[in-house]
């Protein structure tokens, strides 16, 4: 009976390989987007462009000007006295944030007034709001044991009695040091393109034989419904592997993205992986006529699994209800099997339930399908 | 059920639903015949077709193909025979020579038989020039004989044509029959189902069916339809029939 | 001509209307997705689990963990009792970070001593890690043990400037009808041409006395109107159900939509000329559209934060643009002064991709 498969995994790959631009696709793609995504998707803030309002002009806050100069966190892009000139350049979009220093600062802080210090912040983008107020609490705080120190050179100041003892933490980052983005990013990708080349081809490929009419022709012959199953997806799963395989390739290169896991895992929970896509697109055939609709159908429940899979977005800040439904994902297990290897070096124990969750998905999705694929042809 | 016959069916009959698209149908046919379905579009053609060759399943009514049942034995039936759909079903991006050589390796031909065939039946079709070129970039008339060609690569007892001859010029059409007389008289006795609705093909079947609207009206060789019917070409035959049906209907 | 134009886009339309399935996808499609990015979308965080490894087992450990267990952004899962369980739960991915409380800490505190913890950080979420371990800096500075506290010398007090609640959805939500916007626009149409190559009607076409503009305003034209209405619809699903904020001027918005409704098309168009075959249309169409106007048009990721490169690329994104627009009326509530740039930047960008596409078209259609 293999001599009848052969024939068609070979017909698979002479149009897969006609066709130039699938090619472009299966090959070039995976570059660009590991590229993409390591060099793009961060949600770092830096440059952030900020505007001072500087109303005492003072020793004390020219230091304090100082201080956001040396990060790298803000760009200050005007320093002015006048308060009405900050709101201009937030409705324009040139300044998200701003730092008001109120007059007599200084003279207030050592005839202990407790000035207040003002910080503005563009709150249209509520993740990178957080984030520059957290790290400008960070500098004022740096501000203020600096205003500490100052005051105890000046007039011998002590407060009152013995200072409080303060914990002295050592942080160790593991896997990370240094919270290298691409590092989170590109592992991950191999699953999103795993995903996305081995759904949404094989769902328009079927579709395409099925309006064209050779399906019907695939059919009569002695061809097994499953053996027609089989010749389709194959050739997919091994492109899966090709691809995965390009990825790391770049990751090694432009990243320099570790792999301190084992191959075999690799390769292994893939190849678990395989069967879930696949069998999607494979579903996604069945109910679906035109190549268009295939191609919707498909793309909505591409999206889907990978918004669920914590790629870009953590499943733990999601709500409860949406946490729920992540656990059907099996793109959810495979991104963590392979941040898993990649990063953490992680083996077989570690990661068992996502595996048997793979494997449990695999198998159900496929059967699904393919009951109905093979219902389909009768 | 004889086994000198190559198709005999009895009382097949397809519903979809409410809609009957195929009504009791009783015929048969003699190993080495060619066998003609008449009839205009949705008469039921092409669902007959399809339940004959085991990829749908009649609501009721049994028979046998290649002395295979129609109900149970689909996969069978499968094996010993061709089809040629209208459109021709072959794969645009594959060149003439990888077509045949898929569908052959898709009926199981060893790599020595396959070439043995290829050879054979490119020969026989006159395609040999066309072999390495595009099949999506030859002209119809030799598409449909590629068609014909895939569909009997295997040598299979018995060929199923679904209006093979659909958009194709007067002459090709001629030279299409020709080959089909070859493969019914030759050595391979092959017997031949086409169904068409040029009616003038009709002439070149053994024997023809005229089906309309999922029932079978008449069946004989075009002479003795002719002499029932007391016209002098088929296409009158077909269309006295149909009238005569329609008038028993609303009568 | 304007005859000519309308029958191709009546023809266009008839497309569309035998298509309900797809009709339907259309409009339902961005609608699920709306709600389950609105949702899911979020950096902050919260609950994020905490392992401890307490060797002291004292008030004041347990006093440094409360702060932790009282917070919001995080939940002491487990404590554990060795290294290598520590080691295992990071590596599964059961803990984020663990706090490490050696056996003399309380003893540091005694003698007057600053007490020593280590804190462990998975560092592999690059993006929640770094949040992660700012926090529990921050925290772990506001923990001190003894009799006195310094008063403070000066306030800081923060104000938020436009989403005072910061609430994520008004962030996120815009961004989406931008990108889904762009990415059915630019579907649909690179489609249409890529369809009639792949069944020949094409031929039709080129013995029509239309001319290559007409055809090509003809296809476009059913579609803004319907892409007019997935993007109505997908706004106002927005404003009731997360209740974004709108502060200004509605018409403007829907005048400076239209631009940003031919930029997508035009992009539709252009992949159209190019793809031979609908299938390859399909992807081309998805790869030209919704990775680069998710990733560079600053809908989540922010811009400044990337390469140069990245962000001369982002120059030619109109998402990039449209969301400039919409937060700018929808957050803001500025006027057309403040949002001429990014109009301009939309129009100069439809007329240059139209134009190639235009001339492809001219081109295939000659031969």
């Amino acid at each position: 009976m293999k001599a009848r498969l052969l024939p068609l995994i070979k017909k698979e790959f002479i149009q897969i390989f006609r066709t130039k631009p699938m090619l472009g696709f299966i090959f070039v793609m995976p570059i660009l987007q590991t590229l993409l995504m390591g060099y793009a998707v961060t949600t770092e803030v830096i440059h952030v462009p900020l505007v001072i309002c500087d109303q005492d002009r003072s020793a004390d806050s020219r230091h304090f000007i100082q201080q956001i100069e040396q990060t790298e966190y803000f760009d200050i892009i005007e320093i002015t006295p006048e308060y009405e000139k900050i709101a201009p350049y937030f409705d324009n979009g040139d300044a998200n944030a701003a730092v008001v220093i109120p007059p007599h600062f200084s003279r207030d802080v050592r005839e202990f007034q407790t000035p207040t210090l003002q910080t503005i912040i563009n709150g249209s983008n509520s993740n990178t709001a957080l984030v520059a107020i957290g790290y400008l609490q960070g500098i004022v705080a740096k501000f203020g044991q600096h205003l500490q120190s100052e005051l105890v050179n000046e007039m011998q100041y002590y407060g009152s009695g013995q200072p409080p003892v303060t914990i002295q933490a050592e942080d160790r980052v593991w896997y990370n040091p240094n919270f290298v983005n691409a590092y989170f990013m590109v592992p991950a990708i191999i699953g999103i393109i795993l995903a996305f080349s081995t759904m949404i081809l094989t769902a328009i490929n079927i579709v395409r034989e099925r309006e064209v009419g050779t399906l019907e022709q695939l059919m009569v012959s002695p061809l097994k419904s499953h053996q027609i199953m089989i010749g389709k997806l194959v050739p997919f799963a091994l492109l899966g592997f090709v691809e995965i395989s390009i990825v790391m390739v770049a990751g090694k290169i432009y990243f320099n993205i570790p792999m301190r896991g084992s191959y075999w895992l690799l390769f292994f929970t893939s190849f678990l992986m395989l069967p879930t896509t696949l069998g999607l697109g494979l579903f996604v055939s069945t109910v679906t006529k035109t190549q268009q609709q295939s191609m919707f159908l498909a793309w909505f429940f591409l999206v889907f699994i990978i918004l669920m899979s914590g790629f870009f977005f953590p499943i733990e800040n999601m709500p409860q209800w949406l946490q729920y439904l992540s656990l059907l994902d099996p793109l959810r297990y495979y991104t963590d099997c392979l941040r898993g290897i990649f990063l953490k070096g992680a083996g077989l124990q570690p990661l068992l339930p996502q595996i048997i969750a793979l494997g449990v998905y695999g198998v159900a999705i496929i059967s699904f399908a393919g009951a109905r694929f093979q219902k389909r042809l009768v | 059920m004889n086994e000198k016959l190559a198709i005999d069916i009895r009382e097949i009959t397809k519903q979809f639903g409410k809609f009957t698209a195929v009504n009791h149908i009783n015929f048969s046919v003699k190993r080495g015949e060619i066998f003609g379905l008449l009839g205009a579009n949705g008469a039921g053609k092409t669902t007959t077709i399809r339940m004959l060759c085991g990829i749908l399943l009649p609501t009721s009514g049994d028979g046998t193909v290649a002395g295979f049942s129609v109900m149970n034995e689909a996969e069978k039936i499968k094996q010993a025979i061709g089809y040629m759909s209208q459109r021709f079903s072959l794969y645009s991006d594959l060149t003439v020579r990888e077509n045949l050589e898929f569908f052959g390796g898709a009926y199981g031909l060893s790599n020595k038989r396959l070439k043995e065939r290829l050879k054979i039946v490119s020969k026989h079709f006159g395609i040999t020039n066309f072999l390495d070129q595009l099949t999506g970039s030859i002209p119809l008339g030799w598409k449909q004989r590629v068609g014909l060609a895939s569909a009997t690569i295997h040598n299979p007892q018995i060929l199923f044509l679904d209006e093979p001859t659909s958009g194709v010029d007067p002459t090709a059409r001629r030279n299409f029959w020709r080959s089909i007389y070859q493969l019914a008289s030759g050595e391979s006795q092959s017997t031949v189902l086409v169904t068409t609705h040029y009616l003038e093909e009709a002439e070149y079947c053994d024997r023809v069916a005229i089906m309309h609207q999922s029932n079978l009206l008449a069946l004989d060789t075009p002479r003795a339809l002719k002499t029932r019917f007391e016209k002098d070409n088929m296409e009158d035959v077909f269309v006295h029939a149909i009238r005569e049906a329609e008038q028993e209907f609303e009568g | 001509m304007i005859r000519g134009i309308l029958t191709l886009a009546g023809k266009e339309l008839k497309h569309i209307r035998r298509d309900p399935r797809s009709l339907a996808l259309l409009f339902l499609l961005p609608l699920i997705m709306m709600v389950l990015y609105g949702y899911a979308i979020n950096m902050d965080i919260k609950d994020a689990k905490l392992g401890v490894l307490d060797s002291d087992n004292s008030w004041a450990t347990r006093q440094v963990i409360s702060h932790f267990d009282g917070s919001e952004f995080f939940r002491i899962y487990k404590h554990y009792s060795s290294r290598d369980a520590v080691t295992e739960a990071l590596q599964s991915g059961a803990v984020k970070a663990v706090l490490i409380f050696p056996a003399d800490f309380t003893e540091d505190i005694g003698r007057g001593i600053s007490p020593k913890m280590q804190v462990l950080l998975d560092g592999s979420d690059s993006n929640t890690g770094k949040i992660i371990q700012t926090s529990i800096q921050q925290i772990l500075s506001q923990i001190s043990f003894g009799p006195n506290t310094q008063p403070m010398l000066f306030n800081m007090e923060a104000r938020v400037w436009y989403n005072q609640e910061l609430e994520g959805a008004n962030f996120i939500v815009p961004g989406l009808v931008a990108v889904f916007l762009m990415m059915i626009a630019a579907l649909l149409t690179s489609i249409t041409i890529a369809r009639e190559k792949e069944t020949g009607t094409i031929t039709q076409l080129q013995l029509s006395p239309a001319t290559p503009a007409q055809i090509i305003i003809g296809k476009v034209l059913p579609y803004i109107v319907l892409a007019f209405f997935v993007g109505l619809f997908m706004l106002l699903f927005a404003l009731v159900y997360y209740q974004i904020p709108f502060h200004g001027s509605p018409l403007l918005l829907a005048g400076l939509s239209v631009a940003y409704l031919f930029a997508s098309l035009s992009i539709g168009l252009l992949v159209s000329t190019i793809a031979k075959t609908q299938q390859v249309a399909m992807a081309g169409g998805l790869f030209a559209t919704l990775l680069p106007s998710i990733i560079l048009s600053g809908f989540i990721f922010p811009l400044r934060s990337m390469p140069t490169v990245l962000q001369w690329i982002s120059t030619i994104i109109p998402a990039k643009y449209f969301l400039e627009i919409l937060r700018a009326i929808m957050l803001r509530g500025v006027g057309f002064t403040y949002v001429w740039k990014p109009f301009v930047a939309l129009i100069v960008f439809t007329i240059i991709v139209m134009t190639i596409s235009t001339l492809r078209f001219r081109r295939q259609l000659r031969r």
